[in-house]
């Protein structure tokens, strides 16, 4: 099983950083995220990941957006956090061919070969105001053209020094890019059947092409607890933080249209996505069913509420057994290879993660035993991606600073005082 | 030169008691940004070709740059063609100029993280750049990142 953690600075969920434990005053600190990466890479994982878009949005009033251009954030993440894979997301509409190349090697340079590349087709329509651009290139047009800047890009390593390609596509066009090209597919799919047809059909498009199939890694948002009822008062906890300013723009990034409907009302059947939208297609279906299942009275509102923090990705607020159950069920299915990992809210997630659901999945002779892949192993990715060591260092989430070769400990914006 | 010889020469240069390095390799932000995080005193530079670097594409890894050190980052703009430099250098310090002091009020009362009335849109439709839009993230310790001259 192969964990990579994606974090976004206060939690996936979007009301985190209103907790009394978050550190919205960090958001400007690079030491920060340094300090998420040790917990990730001590607790089993094999990749950070950090997701990136471009475009000032003002939801930014209500939400912790994402503070730092991510492949220089990586670049200092790095160089200072000796034992984990660094996947940034860059995309192939707002950098050139030439620059992705300067910028994947540079990186690989930085970390000693475990840089990944989150290839992004998509820009949303900000991106585009900001870039100076009337519109966001067609859907499909942007997979022709990132089919060329990904052989581009690939041209320019040797199969062995090249990144880790990583793609999260799940349209049709999406599919066939995501086989063609990638290592590790990034999957919004809370459905354990779909999950396993989605990753037979991308075992199914690689072979034709005769390429290895790509991992299929299902983000996973996870809310723990050490009982379910603890688990359950976190998530209401969140859902309560949720400000009315992201109730009513939650579901916007994914084009979905609903006209004339109002937070509190019943959802229409059907939500459809604007014929003219050009963003994330493949969302609306999996909110759709989302809300099937929530019952014919759902409102709007109720629905955000559920998807909250996860948009449209699996998703468990519960105790760690089950959260490493819910896993070894998923990858036992055939429906995942590994999972990207998504924390309700940070600081706290990640550490609760790591004490509670690291070790239920490295105990061996247990019914949910896995072992975490090792590089090189069947099923495991190339081995120019390491993977963390097995042997446990004592750990101390309390370590200060950067490290010790480095002064950097709390960074604040003297303009922006906490 | 590899990521490993800029790091050796920025740190002998720091211990040497000098002011400054300036990078010019491969991505120069993300080499920066390691030797940030890996050095204490000493400013870093980036020399930036802006012929090729969209303005918008500066500025919000120049504001990476600088949060990473501290307020240690600057930048050199280059550029075959003296009028678009100008107007590339006008654009990256109008961006991250774009967020007002004080804008980041994490309010978790009202729940509001950011006083987006603080934040102004740089409008600007220039022969070779085009931008609608303020910074989407807010400038470093230095606020607007300092040029150096070759």
């Amino acid at each position: 099983m192969k964990l990579f953690a994606e974090f976004h600075h206060s939690g996936d969920h979007e009301g985190a950083w209103r907790l009394p434990t978050a550190r919205p005053d960090r958001t400007n600190d690079a030491g920060y995220y340094v300090e998420r990466a040790r917990i990730a890479a001590e607790g089993g994982f094999s990749h950070v990941f950090f997701a990136d878009f471009v475009g000032y949005d003002p939801v930014v009033r209500h939400q912790v957006r994402w503070p730092f251009e991510p492949t220089t954030l990586l670049g200092a993440v790095a160089a200072t956090v000796p034992d984990i894979g660094v996947v940034a997301t860059g995309s192939t509409v707002f950098a050139s061919p030439d620059d992705l190349v300067d910028t994947f090697a540079t990186l690989q340079d930085v970390s000693g070969g475990r840089a990944g590349w989150n290839i992004v087709t998509a820009g949303a329509p900000v991106a585009a105001a900001a870039f100076g651009r009337e519109a966001v290139p067609a859907h499909d047009a942007r997979y022709d053209a990132a089919d060329a800047v990904v052989d581009h890009v690939r041209a320019a390593f040797t199969e062995e020094t090249r990144p880790l390609f990583v793609q999260a596509g799940a349209s049709p066009r999406g599919r066939t890019f995501a086989a063609r090209h990638a290592d590790a597919v990034f999957a919004a799919t809370p459905d354990r059947e779909a999950a396993r047809a989605f990753r037979d059909d991308l075992h199914a498009r690689a072979a034709a092409l005769g390429r290895p199939a790509p991992l299929l890694l299902p983000g996973f948002l996870v809310t723990l607890g050490s009982t379910d009822e603890e688990a359950r008062r976190r998530r209401r906890q969140l859902d309560d933080l949720l400000s009315e300013g992201t109730i009513a723009t939650l579901l916007d990034q994914f084009g979905l249209d609903l006209p004339g409907v109002g937070l509190d009302d019943r959802l229409p059947d059907g939500l459809v996505t604007g014929a003219g939208f050009q963003g994330i297609r493949s969302r609306a279906a999996v909110l759709e069913g989302v809300a099937r299942e929530l019952g014919p009275d759902v409102t709007l509102r109720g629905l955000v509420r559920h998807v909250a923090g996860s948009r449209g990705h699996l998703q468990h607020t519960g105790t760690p057994e089950a959260i490493a159950e819910i896993m070894a069920d998923w990858v036992g299915a055939g429906a995942a290879d590994g999972f990207v990992v998504k924390f309700s809210h940070n600081p706290g997630g990640a550490e609760d993660f790591v004490d509670g659901v690291t070790p239920l999945l490295r105990a061996p002779g247990t019914a949910r035993h896995i072992t975490l892949t090792r590089a090189g192993d069947p099923g495991g990715l190339p081995a120019r991606v390491p993977d963390p060591p097995p042997a446990r260092r004592p750990r101390s989430r309390r370590r200060p600073g950067l490290s010790s070769l480095t002064p950097v400990s709390r960074l604040d914006n003297p303009q922006d005082p906490p | 030169m590899s990521f490993a010889e800029i790091l050796a020469d920025a740190t002998a240069r720091e211990e040497a008691g000098e002011p400054r390095v300036l990078i010019r390799d491969g991505d120069v932000f993300v080499l920066a940004a390691a030797v940030a995080a890996r050095t204490a005193t000493i400013r870093i530079g980036v020399a930036v070709d802006t012929a090729r670097t969209h303005p918008y594409v500066a500025a919000r890894k120049l504001a990476a740059l600088d949060k990473i050190s501290l307020g240690r980052a600057e930048w050199l703009p280059e550029d075959s063609e003296p009028a678009r430099r100008d107007e590339a250098v006008h654009l990256v310090e109008a961006l991250l100029a774009s967020w007002g002091p004080g804008a980041t009020v994490n309010d978790r009362e009202r729940g509001v993280h950011v006083d987006t009335d603080r934040i102004t849109a740089v409008h600007h439709d220039g022969r070779w750049w085009s931008v609608h839009s303020p910074l989407d993230v807010p400038a470093g310790p230095q606020g607007v990142v300092p040029r150096v001259v070759a």
